[in-house]
């Protein structure tokens, strides 16, 4: 709770930062803008990881290899990643960077997938034959 | 022997589920992961979210086509198995006086030989391909594959029913499994066998043959034969159902959550598992009611 409270007063604080610099000094504004983002993710991936620790070890103990799983998880944190950017992009006002990365980001999810389609793939044609 | 039999079954179940457990583990987590961004990010990000659940969707499809993979191959060697038993079992069961009913023999013989062909080589790739079509129609909504999917499932079940149904009237027509009464046995296994996946309604038709074939099966060659049966079916057929409850148990988790396309290759997948399932307990039964009519054919001539 401590956490989630910490969270919301710091968002608080940015935005309150972020108007008020923006009558006096408007150039620090996407500064101001970025750094809050960035401790709001930070203070966001401390909560989390403790869970993802608990569930790590969830998947050592089972028999599936650990590759599809760090697959997966690669290809929510690009997504992620992705969304983050474009968000802090469109806030300064760049809607054409922010498209750009949301197209670099499907490519790359994209390309991250394409070698478990062809392993998919094989499979399916060493059963048909 | 049955604690031997239930000791076999128990360790069999919980292996499976160990296995299982995993393909579980990472189907739930995965589907969760997928819902937590969809449901974090505004709607702008639409093409990613379909971009992810694409992605998503070939990452889990390997171990689980590799898991399709490992039960169809157990499937078809289980079938091979029981045909070998079928045939080995023939001498034995011949071995008093083979009278008229030779010739009835041998028409059942063929029949069981043929349909363990038909199940191997046609009825399980078409399982195979109901799963690849599932896949495929779950990953995306640009195309859709629902009528060749439906085309794939009614030919399954109208050749099992054709194939049921020619076994049915060969038995009847020999006379052999006769004198079925409607006894209290026979109207639970009619009741109860509907609940088998893919090939219930056919197993609960035929429960009158089944109790009619059990009372002639009591020559050592018959009991020995239909052992040989069971003790290979029983270990891949528990194997399989396991697997369709672990998918099953899957799709109930991220159904509430997950997106559609990850929730629809699930049922999929857990529909082929049946299917599959349903052709082994299918040519363990038939072959059961094969040594029964052996053994009223040779033995009584009819």
């Amino acid at each position: 709770m401590e956490t989630i409270l910490k969270i919301a007063l710091a968002g608080v604080v940015v935005s309150m930062l972020i108007v008020l610099l923006k009558g006096m000094q408007s150039q620090m504004v996407p500064l101001i803008t970025a750094a809050g983002s960035v401790l709001l993710l930070v203070g966001v991936l401390n909560t989390a990881s403790g869970a993802i620790e608990s569930i790590r070890k969830l998947f050592d103990n089972s028999q599936l290899s650990s590759e599809t799983v760090k697959c997966v998880v690669k290809i929510i944190g690009a997504a992620y990643t992705v969304e983050f950017s474009s968000a802090l992009c469109r806030d300064f006002g760049e809607n054409s960077t922010a498209a750009k990365i949301e197209a670099a980001g499907r490519v790359f999810i994209v390309m991250m997938a394409v070698p478990w389609a062809a392993t998919l793939i094989e499979t399916v044609k060493s059963l048909a034959g | 022997m049955w604690e031997q039999f239930i000791d076999l079954i128990n360790n069999e179940v919980s292996i499976q589920f160990k296995s299982g457990g995993g393909i579980l583990l990472l189907i739930v987590s995965a589907s969760y992961m997928c819902s937590l961004f969809s449901a974090t990010t505004e709607d702008q990000n639409g093409g990613l979210k379909d971009i992810i659940s694409f992605a998503a969707i070939c990452v889990l499809c390997v171990p689980i086509v590799e898991n399709i993979k490992d039960v169809i191959q157990n499937a078809t060697q289980t079938i091979e198995e029981i045909r070998t038993v079928m045939l080995s079992s023939i001498p034995a069961l011949c071995a008093s006086d083979v009278g008229s009913g030779a010739s009835g023999a041998a028409v059942f013989i063929t029949l069981t030989q043929s349909a363990a062909v038909l199940l191997s080589e046609i009825f399980l790739p078409l399982a195979l391909i109901y799963t690849i079509i599932g896949i495929c129609a779950s990953v995306s909504n640009k195309f859709s594959l629902d009528g060749v999917k439906g085309m794939v499932k009614f030919v399954f079940n109208w050749g099992l029913g054709i194939m049921m149904i020619v076994f049915s009237c060969t038995a009847t027509l020999s006379g052999a499994l006769t004198g079925a009464r409607a006894s209290m046995a026979s109207r639970t296994l009619k009741y109860t066998g509907a609940m088998v996946p893919v090939v219930g309604r056919y197993l609960a038709e035929s429960a009158d043959m089944v109790f009619a074939g059990a009372s002639v099966i009591k020559s050592t060659a018959g009991i020995a034969a239909v052992t040989g049966v069971l003790s290979i079916a029983i270990a891949p057929c528990v194997k399989m159902a396991t697997h369709v409850l672990v998918y099953r148990i899957a799709g109930i988790l991220i159904r509430p959550v997950a997106d559609a396309k990850i929730s629809n290759a699930i049922t999929n997948v857990g529909d082929a598992f049946m299917m599959i399932t349903g052709i082994t307990a299918l040519m363990s039964v038939m072959s059961i009611l094969n040594v029964a009519v052996l053994v009223t054919l040779v033995r009584g001539g009819v």
